[in-house]
């Protein structure tokens, strides 16, 4: 055949095309191939079930009692089931202490969304714009692992920066200003704290919206015309919204949660709603608490719905039945119409309080300054830029951890103060560790260590579980997948007044190995579930194909195939759940009974005494105990991605050698 | 009509005016001493359907990158009809690329994706969406404006991406393997469709594939590359059928490559004593040099049997397997231990059937094969 028939040969070829296409039809990109064996519905059943149970019993069902309290009457005992009053609602909203409580949380809630996302955006964009995988990955667990270490103990590491006695007053009055008094116990250190602490929250969503743009269609746009400037307003925001989304939902709602670090930074001068649910509840005046509690469900329904209606989490995860496209311009209405009522009450609520307004005024013109002197300093380069501010991020994030560790090591007169009073010393660790006064968190520690370790159990089989049922879209899918996400979104403070409330509504009492762990599971398993998604996502599922077609039964498929392959995601799951137990303190709060985990003992007494540095010896031990299991967890998955990897090389050369002493000239249409 | 001894020497067309994309001792070296790009000369007429050919890793991405401003040459220059393109932005170049994967805007319509160029340029929103709406209708979209991207297939996608570049009105378009994500048949469609689209509008357009039947198909002038370096420039045919070296020779497929030390000089031909068989061929040399030749596919005969007499141009073949193309027979044969091509008519696929596992002759005619350069 000579070239001169090429376009003869075309024709043909075309006529024949346009017939197959005319039958078969083109079909759009969405549809997904499904591969794997076929699971029978009792199997996906099985897998599912025990997760969804335990989130029923320990999410679902506090969360509705809670609301159902809030209906009943009070009684000598706490309250009288299935009677219904209006009565605890009424009270909550005559009182007047509560009222304001609400528009503080609420304007806090705001406040740090909003400063989150004006500190977090540039950290994800920096993170994002990383060339090189490792580096990414190394920098992204850096801005992540403070996570890990216990919460309260991030919150007391600021009390020797702000105190009255500490760092920032110590610089203040060598340069001959101050003391400021209302640095620490004050809104200001409130809201400070809160932003360290769910920062995080806002930078992984949107970072890994960043890192899933097709750097080709940022080329396209440059190509096409398109400014600096210009790329970034019409493609990277609009294709990061729905990161920044996801962070002000859970931003939002954790923090109208939080009392614990409201508390222990800002004392008895700063109130919040959890603060007055906890009155009510030391009261034992339970309905009551329930309703004020209410408030919190309705925060949280009101994240979820958004959630589900606008964020497009559904289009980038598979096993989750896409949103369905109709109606939209309901839907454009309705998203314009939330947005609005939400900007209104925003804005009034922070109006109606010009400080805050003027805090976060002042803390959006500070960032943007430094993020402005920063471009023009070095050079218009805006990598060099977000670097530096990136490394002012992590003084913010890590700073009062190391404070903290400086001042532990402090001789016997110091105090929580700064600077630190005599030489380097292991005064307060050996009173940690020995004296008799401290016996209380030695025993704590223990306590932690094996509630912890039950956690790590169960979370690691149930995620294992859960995240075998949901290789593959099922009945219901969607329903247990939005339940996970509630736990990641839901206040500590539902959780664990909700179960006291069913226990008691149960007859029964509350205790470390039933509530306790029943909580702290809760909270450990999106974690874990989501490791699991991410390996699964990876696993070519044709193997258990191959090896049940060469015999292998259902079981010795999942023990000889599956479960090697997923083993690291198991493991990830498994330190998620010990690292998550060991540091948990706001579920916890009220159901461990009798006994003390760790977190729970340090609030008392962070709460009840003036404290000393030993508590800041304990800090870093616990802080060094976490950084060892994460570090523990990355050398595990290291090694076992080296040596997948190791394989995979040698494979490809053995093929190369096979090719290469084949025919050379290589066919049309490879 | 009488084939020349060796492949006519391939020049740039001749205008000399300045006029068309130039690359001029182009080098694009990376960090670690790699050199991606080594010494690419190009004159691409305006108007020209040019393809940048070669196995992944050649350079031929990194090349249209260049010229795309999407990567800066270590040396050389780029220019178009005069104006030098080194260190302008791809905004501001008069090319405009199709990326690999199409690069749609995911959150945008397909309108709103065509309009984008326009609406950078400060055009107002009328006017676009006019301009944006004939180019949909012209690649065929007319009733998916509104589409958001991953409602589209394959091919639609691509009509898009073209659309979207066409409104810009480029001097040259560059395409990186366009068809990489489209199943075959849509390739074979979208060939035809491009070219024609191509002819219509008169522009430049410089393709990259890694598919030879592809290049040979749609282009004016091909550039074969590897290793960084232009191997060859020339139309189809003159690839087809007078490669220059041996790496053209077997990329371009269906070659037989005969390579070994002179054996004996004859007049104008040589015989070249390769490991599998011996080839007299049209040129000059020493006896004892190195030289190397090919015969294409399907100017060599088969017939049963084995060879009555010993003579260049002629060995003992053993039939492996008769591939039944649809409208011809490919003979995958082996000589002496190597492998062998040779394609004969549709109508004796009975006939090799019958034969495959056991032996035949090949041979051809002296002038039907042509010396390499090494």
């Amino acid at each position: 055949m000579s070239s001169e028939d090429v376009p003869g040969a075309q024709q043909a070829a075309l006529a024949q095309v346009e017939e197959i296409e005319a039958q078969l039809g083109e079909k759009p990109l969405a549809v997904a191939a499904t591969s794997g064996v076929k699971r029978s519905g009792l199997a996906t059943f099985l897998w599912a079930a025990p997760a969804t149970l335990w989130l029923c019993v320990f999410l679902l069902a506090p969360v509705v009692m809670i609301v159902l309290v809030s209906l009943w009457t009070r009684d000598t005992n706490g309250f009288k089931a299935w009677s219904w009053t209006l009565d605890n609602y009424r009270t909550f909203w005559n009182s007047e202490v509560f009222r304001t409580a609400l528009q503080r949380t609420f304007q806090r809630a705001v406040f740090v969304c909003l400063l989150s996302l004006v500190i977090g955006y540039p950290i994800a964009y920096f993170l994002a714009q990383i060339k090189s995988l490792r580096t990414q990955i190394a920098l992204f667990i850096l801005v992540l692992a403070p996570f890990w270490t216990a919460y309260l103990i991030r919150v007391i590491a600021w009390s020797p920066v702000l105190g009255q006695n500490g760092a920032i007053n110590y610089v203040a009055g060598k340069l001959g200003f101050g003391p400021f008094d209302f640095l620490l116990y004050s809104d200001f250190a409130v809201n400070l704290t809160l932003v360290q602490l769910y920062v995080l929250f806002m930078v992984t969503p949107v970072f890994f919206q960043l890192a899933a743009i097709d750097s080709s269609a940022v080329e396209a746009a440059k190509d096409l015309g398109a400014s600096p400037y210009k790329v970034f307003r019409e493609v990277i925001l609009p294709l990061s919204l729905p990161g920044i989304m996801i962070g002000f939902i859970f931003i939002f709602v954790l923090v109208m949660g939080d009392f614990a670090t409201v508390r222990v930074i800002g004392g008895s001068t700063v109130d919040s709603v959890g603060n007055e649910v906890n009155v009510y509840y030391n009261n034992v005046d339970l309905p009551t608490a329930a309703a004020g509690a209410s408030v919190l469900v309705v925060a949280m329904m009101v994240g979820v719905i958004i959630l589900l209606k606008f964020a497009k989490i559904r289009d980038s995860v598979s096993v989750v039945a896409p949103a369905k496209e109709r109606h939209r311009t309901l839907d454009a209405i309705g998203k314009w119409l939330l947005t609005g009522l939400l900007a209104v009450l925003g804005l009034y609520t922070l109006y109606s309080s010009w400080r805050t307004l003027l805090e976060l005024a002042l803390g959006i013109a500070v960032v943007t300054a430094v993020l402005a002197g920063l471009y023009v300093i070095l050079g218009r380069k805006l990598q060099r830029v977000l670097g530096v501010f990136f490394c002012g991020f992590l003084v913010l994030m890590y700073g009062p951890t190391l404070l903290m560790t400086l001042l532990s090591f402090q001789g016997s007169r110091g105090l929580t103060a700064f600077p630190t009073s005599g030489i380097f010393s292991t005064y307060w660790y050996d009173i940690l560790i020995n004296d008799s006064t401290q016996q209380a968190l030695r025993d704590a520690i223990v306590v932690s260590l094996k509630l912890s370790a039950l956690v790590c159990i169960i979370t690691a089989v149930l995620s294992l579980m859960l995240g075998m049922a949901f290789r593959e879209r099922f009945r219901g899918s969607t329903a247990i997948f939005y339940l996970v996400l509630l736990s990641l979104m839901t206040p500590g403070l539902l959780l664990s007044l909700g179960t006291t409330l069913l226990t008691s509504y149960l007859g029964r009492d509350v205790s470390l190995y039933t509530t306790a762990l029943g909580v702290q599971v809760v909270w450990a398993l999106p974690f874990g579930f989501l490791v699991m998604l991410t390996v699964f996502n990876r696993y070519d599922a044709r193997a258990e194909e191959a090896a049940r077609d060469l015999g292998a039964s259902a079981i010795r498929t999942f023990r000889e195939v599956t479960l090697p392959i997923v083993w690291v995601g198991v493991f990830g799951a498994a330190l998620f759940g010990f690292t998550l137990a060991w540091n948990e303190f706001e579920r916890t709060y009220l159901v461990t009974g009798p006994v003390s985990t760790l977190p729970t003992e340090l609030y008392n007494v962070m709460t009840a005494s003036v404290f000393q540095p030993y508590i800041f010896a304990l800090g870093v031990l616990t802080t060094l105990f976490s950084f060892v299991l994460i570090a523990l967890f990355l050398v595990v998955s290291g090694l076992a991605v080296r040596r997948a990897r190791a394989k995979a090389i040698v494979q490809d050369d053995d093929a190369e050698t096979m090719s290469m002493s084949m025919a050379p000239a290589p066919t049309a249409g490879d | 009509m009488s084939t020349p001894s060796a492949a006519p020497e391939v020049t740039a067309p001749a205008s000399g005016d300045g006029s068309g994309l130039v690359l001029k001792d182009v080098y694009r070296v990376f960090p670690g001493n790699i050199t991606a790009v080594e010494n690419a000369n190009l004159h691409v007429e305006n108007g020209e359907y040019v393809t940048l050919l070669g196995p992944s890793g050649c350079g031929k991405t990194t090349t249209l990158r260049m010229i795309g401003g999407h990567d800066e040459p270590s040396s050389g220059t780029i220019s178009l009809d005069g104006q030098v393109l080194n260190g302008v932005e791809p905004s501001k170049r008069p090319v405009t690329t199709v990326f690999q994967h199409f690069a749609l805007f995911p959150h945008r319509s397909v309108l709103q994706n065509v309009a984008f160029g326009l609406k950078m340029r400060g055009i107002d929103k009328a006017e676009r969406e006019k301009t944006a709406g004939d180019a949909i209708d012209m690649v065929g979209l007319g009733t998916m404006k509104q589409r958001k991207p991953r409602e589209l297939s394959s091919g639609q996608q691509q009509r898009v991406a073209l659309a979207r570049v066409l409104v810009t009105r480029p001097k040259a378009i560059l395409l990186d393997e366009p068809f990489g994500d489209l199943d075959r048949l849509l390739q074979l469609r979208m060939r035809v469709e491009l070219r024609a689209l191509q002819r219509d509008l008169g522009i430049t357009f410089i393709h990259v594939t890694h598919n030879q039947e592809e290049a040979l198909s749609m282009s004016d002038r091909i550039v074969v590359m590897n290793d960084g370096l232009i191997q060859q420039t020339g139309t189809p045919t003159e690839l087809a059928r007078f490669p220059k070296n041996v790496f053209v020779a077997r990329f371009m497929g269906d070659n037989n490559t005969v390579r070994g030390p002179i054996e004996s000089v004859d007049g104008d031909t040589i015989t070249i004593r390769g490991p599998h068989v011996a080839a007299r061929v049209k040129g000059t040399g020493t006896v004892g040099d190195e030289a190397a030749m090919t015969v294409r596919a399907s100017t060599v005969e088969v017939v049963q049997g084995a060879p009555a007499v010993s003579e260049p141009n002629t060995a003992l073949a053993r039939l492996n397997f008769a591939e039944y193309l649809g409208d011809s027979v490919k003979l995958h044969l082996e000589v002496a231990g190597e492998p062998f091509t040779a394609k004969v008519a549709e109508t004796r696929y009975a006939e090799m059937r019958d034969i495959e596992s056991g032996d035949v002759t090949v041979r051809w005619n002296v002038e039907d094969g042509h010396v390499l350069e090494l």
